[in-house]
């Protein structure tokens, strides 16, 4: 969406500035004949890797593979995902994990880019930790989290029993599996998130700060009514790209939990593998893909309609 | 591998790993599927519906009836149960298996067990179990016993119970995940996590066994595959022994991998991967294999040449897998659309490990979602 979106700005202004320009006077169809050209590449690119994937995929989810044929089948996988309750639990998971996502990456993000925007000495030594955690690979970081969740000699279950607490079996608890796959999420998100609020923080005027602190603004109202506002373009971005992320969420189920026990955390992504990449049932794994982008669109269709007016750029 | 390649100047074999069984089937599945497949693959015994299905196999009987064939016979009858549909034969057993018991003899003797005799019933695993179970306040620092939450393993139960989950002839639409006796066989293993001898929770494939070499279980289910790791890397002595019976006494479901011949590869590729298997079983080689892995080399012959020979007499625990097979039966899920009825059966043993349902409930649940498998693949039910 968002590379459709630049590429017509792209040609939106190719237009204007080469018809303006001297030296080639046949005017706009010629000058819009060579935009197209400059854009032929990445026009192909795009219907190769975009386009026909989509209406493949499409077409696909009225399909269903048998043996090594594919026949037709309408709306039958659709309804098949809708009456399962074993899907429907996976709709639900993806739901709950992408708005809180949204939620915690928006408003995490924001605090701790605050707390690191403070002029406390040494800050780079607290900044660290956060950042790091962007620059590793989400398997590596599953791997690792693995052992920390290990039921028997993991970290978590060591420190809690230590403390005498009672230890849990954080990744084969159906109540606990979904939760946990999400902690390793925000502990390496979180800081991606924080980047951008701690750039779009620095970039702020020091004296509409400075000027609220004369007046005695508390550091919640400045937070609310001159930070947030003054960092919307930041939110917009982050809240777009915080739930693209976490709906493509599936290294870390795959290596922590294989969306178990009983299915409890599986989600959108892990589904359509294990439908379509381990089973084969193309038809069902299309389904869901095409209900993904379905929800993908709307929410970028709403958030440029509602979000994107509501947002300062100046 | 480039043993066989330095000795066969017409062929060269390239071994691609793919990873576990799973993995592996899904690649091919893929290759399959898209015109591209190896020569040879390794799949499990019950992947030969699924590879009948996509036309990606051929039947071997004129390869084995041929000049250069195979002594099929030679084979154990447990391990050839998988390889048979339609009276032929699709498959070369090579790395085969029955899950076996672990048991940690250390543990034993010092709890006043005899270290020399693994339980041999259910109730004297619950018993023994009970005695294992060593804890440091409320804290339990070794379980009695750790099943793995696996449809593999689970299907061993329910045969002790007296009826397999899977079928026992050529049967591709059967499954039998709600009888009677499968339900006591997953209401057993339940038991174990209510009386504290098995911690509560699923069971990780992977963490039954290094649990077991961290002393933090004293006795496991587990394939005979993975002998030669626990062995190596255990601090303690290890016992090994058949699953413990149930109502109908010893039981199991065997496992592995097996040789499969693609199709579409053409003649001359298909010659090369005979003339490949023929030379990788050969008693010595496979026999050889199954020291370093651990796992039951499938034919008799084997047995009775170095370097097997000498090494059975060596290390007793080799052996146990291979004297448990006259008790175990073919391998489950041999059906159509056997993969996704693997899964559908372990997440109904999870929800059960769980306390999330009954064993009634999560059996009649995955008998439903099995019988909806095997009707989208053509099964008449």
């Amino acid at each position: 969406m968002q590379s459709q979106l630049n590429a017509q700005h792209t040609q939106g202004e190719g237009r204007g500035r080469f018809a303006r320009s001297l030296w080639l006077p046949s005017g706009l169809n010629s000058a819009s004949a060579v935009a197209y050209l400059f854009l032929a590449p990445s026009l192909v690119f795009l219907a190769v890797f975009t386009i026909w994937p989509i209406i493949s995929v499409v077409i696909s989810s009225f399909h269903a593979r048998r043996g090594r044929n594919q026949i037709f089948v309408g709306l039958d996988n659709f309804e098949r995902i809708a009456s399962d309750p074993f899907s429907q639990q996976v709709i639900l998971n993806t739901v709950g994990y992408v708005a809180l996502g949204l939620v915690v990456s928006v408003f995490g993000g924001l605090l701790l880019a605050v707390l690191m925007n403070q002029g406390l000495r040494n800050i780079g030594f607290f900044r660290f930790p956060f950042l790091a955690t962007i620059a590793l690979p989400m398997v590596s970081v599953a791997s690792i989290w693995l052992f920390l969740y290990s039921p028997r000699v993991g970290l978590f279950n060591e420190l809690l029993g230590g403390l005498g607490l009672p230890r849990s079996n954080w990744l084969s608890d159906p109540d606990l599996a979904l939760a946990s796959l999400f902690a390793v999420y925000l502990w390496k998100q979180l800081g991606y998130f924080a980047l951008f609020y701690l750039a779009a923080l620095q970039a702020l005027a020091d004296d509409v700060l400075e000027a609220a602190t004369l007046d005695g603004v508390t550091f919640w109202q400045k937070l609310r009514h001159i930070i947030w506002p003054l960092v919307s373009p930041t939110t917009y971005f982050v809240s777009t790209i915080g739930v693209l992320n976490s709906l493509q969420q599936i290294d870390h189920v795959f290596v922590l939990t294989q969306g178990g026990p009983n299915n409890a955390s599986s989600m959108a992504l892990f589904y359509v593998y294990e439908q379509g990449f381990k089973w084969f049932k193309t038809g069902i794994a299309s389904a869901m893909t095409v209900i993904l982008l379905a929800v993908l669109l709307t929410m970028a269709m709403l958030q440029f309609v509602y979000l994107e007016r509501r947002v300062h750029y100046d | 591998m480039a043993e066989f390649n330095a000795t066969h100047d017409h062929i060269q074999v390239e071994p691609i790993f793919t990873g576990g069984y799973a993995e592996n089937m899904a690649r091919a599945t893929a290759a399959i599927l898209s015109g591209q497949p190896p020569d040879v693959a390794i799949l499990l015994g019950i992947d030969i519906y699924t590879l009948i299905q996509t036309e990606g196999i051929i039947p071997l009987d004129d390869y084995i009836a041929s000049e250069e064939g195979l002594d099929i016979d030679d084979f154990f009858d447990a391990f050839m149960a998988n390889n048979i549909a339609d009276e032929q034969v699709w498959s070369i057993p090579w790395q085969r298996s029955t899950p076996i018991l672990y048991y940690n003899k250390d543990a034993f003797a010092e709890v006043g067990l005899d270290p020399d005799t693994p339980p041999a019933t259910w109730e004297e695993l619950v018993e023994f179990g009970k005695q294992l179970v060593a804890s440091d306040g409320d804290n339990v620092t070794r379980w009695g016993v750790e099943v793995p939450s696996s449809f593999w393993i689970f299907a061993n139960f329910a045969i002790q119970a007296g009826q397999h989950i899977g079928s026992l002839g050529d049967e591709p639409c059967a499954v039998y995940l709600d009888t009677p006796e499968a339900i006591e066989a997953l209401a057993f293993l339940r038991r174990l996590q209510e009386e504290g001898i098995m911690p509560d929770g699923a069971v990780a494939w992977g963490t039954a066994p290094a649990d077991f070499i961290a002393g933090a279980s004293a006795m496991i289910y587990h394939s005979t595959g993975s002998l030669s790791t626990l062995l190596a890397n255990s601090p303690f002595e290890v016992g090994t022994g058949f699953m413990p019976g149930g109502s109908a006494g010893y039981g199991a479901n065997v496992g592995g991998g097996n040789f499969y011949i693609m199709a579409d590869i053409g003649q001359e590729r298909q010659d090369a991967a005979w003339e490949f298997i023929r030379w990788m079983v050969r008693p010595e080689q496979i026999g050889q294999w199954g020291i370093d892995s651990g796992y039951v080399a499938p034919r008799a012959a084997a047995w009775e040449v170095d370097p097997l020979k000498s090494y059975a007499e060596e290390v007793p625990q080799a052996s146990t897998a291979r004297e448990q097979l006259p008790y175990a039966v073919k391998e489950f899920p041999a059906t159509f659309g056997g993969q996704e009825i693997q899964v559908i059966t372990t997440q109904a043993i999870e929800a059960v490990n769980t306390g999330e349902l009954t064993p009634e409930e999560a059996l009649a649940i995955a008998q439903e979602r099995a019988n909806d498998v095997l009707t989208q693949n053509g099964c008449e039910l």
